[in-house]
């Protein structure tokens, strides 16, 4: 970090450029996540800019980054720059988006402040048409906003002028809504699970933000998130925000339009472009209002609504008892809803829930519950006991409340019976969208049965989260989030004298889920724990792994760190003086730092396999040795057949020596 | 479980009395032709040996070999005499007038028959040595692998 001009300790420095300044907070453009502080450009000092930094914990929206980097300024505040800082409160690091600073201010105060009413003709020209431009203009770049709200839109000049949009990226899309913006499907999940969603879900936002500002009240005032979902289930968005105020006819036509709670019959940027063009208003497909012939009793109560019928029950899954294997509720789908969609959906559920009925009889099971409520409601999030997201917000769900076991658990359960891919593909059927979600969640139900080190529920967590830093105990205080950083990390922390490997479930899923290469073998080997060098080769694998993808640097604290846990990749060697040799180059690699060197020498697959090979013939020559031994001493090799015949054979010798002596001794008296 | 070796190899075919009987008469004949006095004292004088070969059953003939080695050393001497002589026929029947040339020749016949069926004691003593150098032999091979590759080089090789 470099010293700031006062002389207190380093700004942080944001990828080189953007100086933060943390004892300078701009409380006015905070965000309900994140906080705001000052900042200056080094390259361009006169640039005014400010810094958006996110809580400890809270997942940024990291998918839709570099998108909004990259999108012309108008309309949207402009972002600069993003990534990890090292942040002095709490240690550690946190991610940081640096924005132009909004020449004009804030619309509806703070979260909460006080709104300031508009005349409708200046919300129409300053707000609904600009916005309404600017959503277009995401829609084709694929991005949702996913935070309009009135104290989340500044004025684009410090006197006035075009309204744009604030930040949606520094929490989870939707995380800091209230719930009277969000439309029912999206209201139904927790505020971390629900998801991109769709550009109708902007629009709805929007139609709420523009009830505020022409009222000048809040619009859910009064009303819990509970109270609020039930009334607009019951009444309909309109009528439960907008039924109580005065409004215009223009305005009734339009919100109504944008505030419809079926997604499909909600106006879009077209239809409102088309109204704001010359106030036409399009046909509105009438809802249907067939009202099934006969009810669904569950818990006392009787339901005609499928979706209020799959609330209800997502709510006291464990009331739901199908004694009969579904038979009844499947006729009830099929002949009192009119529904074949949703009564074919009800059956696929049921297929699919078999092993979780166990025969079809007696008390529910959660899995079998939450496909049940995905059939009878199809716009609804997946609920499983006390989870509530959109597939597409189940990561951020899962980053956000990772800490709670009993959370952890249950998001398990989710991964392992594949309820996001059920989800899936009942919302967008077999299209080539839903096919790569689909195998994603499917690969990702593989990885946490797999449970092992490397995979599991952690694995999920990173794969699914791209900013999300390493919650390895070994490191999470300093905020990880790239693998170049992870080995600089473990520098650091080796200084703490840590007893055990550097490396854990988390540090193992965070390699393998953030590594471009393949590192299936490297997780493979370090789960098996009856193969010490093999364990060896995984660990140091992963860190080479790490090494490779942020340039070759020198860790040798590190190093020292990992020597004593070494000892089965050196001692697996047979050969005494092979190991011996390596015992004796070790201390040279360990004092170089060089990871990468460790695991090329860890993994020298030439001389242990003729290591292998030289031990696995020398035990088949002392099998041999001892084969032989065990002859010599048996009675079997005192054959006397045997020694009778070498006896005579030294009796031949000896009298050929006593005939050749005869011979030279009568030639000697011949001569 | 150590192999057991053979007791007896035969190799080749098995020669009989027959046989022996027949290759010495027809070599003592045609000798009769052409050295009758060396013939006649070799054929008094290895009469034990004849004897072992028609009686010796064992192919490699150890018996014949033994007795007849001696029986020729003892032979040798007469043998000198006689061609010192001239090689005459009277010079033939001296020898074997001479008692004291039969008491040679046939004692040290004799004494190959002694040797030939002393010796397999030593033969036992022989194998028993041999038996301990080559364990002692194998045993420091062995201790030299497990000096190179450890002791668990000394288990089965399927990994008992």
């Amino acid at each position: 970090m470099a010293p700031d001009a006062s002389g207190d300790a380093a700004a942080p420095v944001l990828n080189g450029r953007f100086e933060l300044v943390p004892g300078e907070p701009l409380r006015q453009l905070d965000s309900p996540s994140a906080r705001a502080f000052a900042a200056h450009d080094r390259r361009n000092p006169d640039r005014d800019v400010f810094a958006l930094v996110a809580g400890a914990g809270v997942p940024v929206r990291y998918a839709v980054l570099k998108t909004l980097k990259s999108l012309p300024e108008t309309g949207i505040l402009g972002l600069l720059d993003y990534g990890a800082v090292p942040w002095p409160e709490g240690g550690g690091h946190r991610f940081a988006l640096v924005y132009d600073h909004p020449l004009g201010w804030r619309l509806g105060g703070n979260a909460g402040g006080r709104i300031e009413p508009m005349p409708e003709d200046l919300l129409v020209n300053t707000l609904l048409a600009p916005l309404t431009e600017t959503l277009g203009r995401l829609a084709r770049h694929n991005v949702t906003h996913r935070a309009i709200r009135p104290d989340n839109l500044f004025r684009l000049e410090a006197g006035g002028g075009s309204v744009i949009l604030g930040d949606c990226a520094s929490a989870p899309a939707a995380f800091g809504q209230p719930p009277a913006y969000e439309p029912i499907e999206s209201l139904m999940a927790d505020r971390a699970g629900r998801g991109a969603g769709r550009p109708g879900d902007d629009i709805y936002a929007l139609g709420v933000t523009v009830l505020a500002l022409l009222t000048g009240a809040d619009p859910g005032a009064g009303r819990g998130a509970a109270e609020l979902l039930a009334e607009k289930m019951t009444r309909g968005s309109y009528h439960a925000l907008a039924g109580g105020h005065d409004l215009s006819p223009g305005m009734r036509e339009v919100l109504h339009g944008m505030l419809d709670d079926r997604p499909e019959a909600r106006w879009g940027v077209a239809e409102l472009a088309a109204w704001l063009t010359d106030r036409t208003v399009p046909h509105l497909a009438q809802p249907d209002r067939h009202r099934p012939e006969r009810s669904f009793v569950f818990n006392g109560l009787a339901f005609y609504d499928p979706r209020a019928l799959a609330t209800a029950m997502a709510g006291h899954w464990d009331n739901v008892v199908l004694d009969d294997g579904g038979h009844e509720f499947l006729t009830w789908a099929r002949q009192s809803l009119g529904d074949d969609v949703i009564a074919e959906r009800v059956l696929t559920a049921m297929e699919l829930s078999k092993r979780n009925l166990g025969g079809g009889r007696g008390a529910a099971h959660p899995a079998f519950v939450a496909r049940l409520c995905m059939a009878l409601d199809d716009q609804a999030p997946i609920r499983y006991k006390r989870v509530s997201a959109h597939a597409e917000g189940v990561g951020t769900l899962l980053a956000a409340s990772f800490a709670d076991q009993d959370f952890q658990r249950d998001m398990r359960d989710i991964f392992l019976e594949d309820l996001p891919g059920c989800r899936i593909r009942m919302t967008h059927g077999k299209g080539a969208r839903a096919g790569g979600m689909a195998r994603t969640f499917s690969r990702l139900a593989g990885l946490v049965k797999d449970g092992g080190i490397g995979s599991g529920i952690e694995r999920c967590l990173y794969e699914l989260n791209p900013a999300q830093h390493c919650l390895s105990p070994l490191i999470a205080e300093q905020g990880v989030i790239g693998l170049c950083d992870v080995l600089p990390a473990l520098e650091r922390a080796a200084a703490k004298g840590h007893r055990g490997p550097p490396m854990d479930r988390h540090l193992a899923a965070f390699v393998a889920a953030r590594a471009e290469t393949n590192t299936g073998d490297f997780v493979r080997a370090l789960n098996k724990t009856d193969a010490g060098e093999q364990v060896v080769t995984g660990l140091l694998g992963l860190l080479a792994v790490a090494d490779t993808e942020g340039g070759a640097r020198s860790f040798t604290r590190l190093a020292r760190w990992l020597e004593p846990h070494l000892a089965p990749a050196v001692d697996c060697f047979h050969h005494s003086k092979w190991r011996d040799a390596a015992r004796a180059e070790l201390p040279g690699l360990v004092a170089a730092g060089d990871i990468g060197a460790l695991y090329r020498f860890v993994a020298n697959g030439e001389a242990r396999r003729r290591d292998r090979d030289g031990y696995a013939a020398a035990r088949a020559r002392s099998a041999r040795i001892d084969k032989q031994i065990r002859y010599l001493s048996s009675a079997l090799s005192r054959d006397p057949g045997k020694a009778e015949e070498v006896g005579h054979g030294l009796a031949v010798g000896f009298s050929a020596v006593v005939f050749v002596g005869a011979i030279a001794v009568a030639a000697t008296f011949m001569l | 479980m150590a192999a057991t070796r053979p007791r007896n190899r035969k190799t080749a075919k098995t020669r009989g009395p027959v046989y022996w009987g027949t290759v010495i008469f027809f070599s003592l004949a045609l000798g009769m032709v052409f050295a009758m006095p060396t013939v006649l004292l070799i054929g008094m004088g290895l009469l034990p040996t004849f004897a072992a070969l028609l009686v010796d059953v064992h192919p490699r003939k150890f018996a014949a070999w033994s007795v007849g080695l001696l029986n020729g050393s003892g032979l040798l001497p007469y043998l000198g005499k006689l061609w010192a002589g001239g090689n005459t026929l009277d010079g033939a029947v001296a020898v074997l007038s001479d008692l004291l040339a039969w008491l040679v020749i046939y004692s040290a016949a004799g004494v190959g028959w002694l040797i030939y069926m002393g010796m397999p004691a030593l033969g036992a003593l022989v194998m028993e040595v041999r038996a301990r150098q080559g364990i002692r032999r194998l045993k420091s091979e062995k201790e030299a692998l497990i000096a190179e590759w450890g002791d668990q080089v000394a288990g089965e090789p399927d990994g008992r």
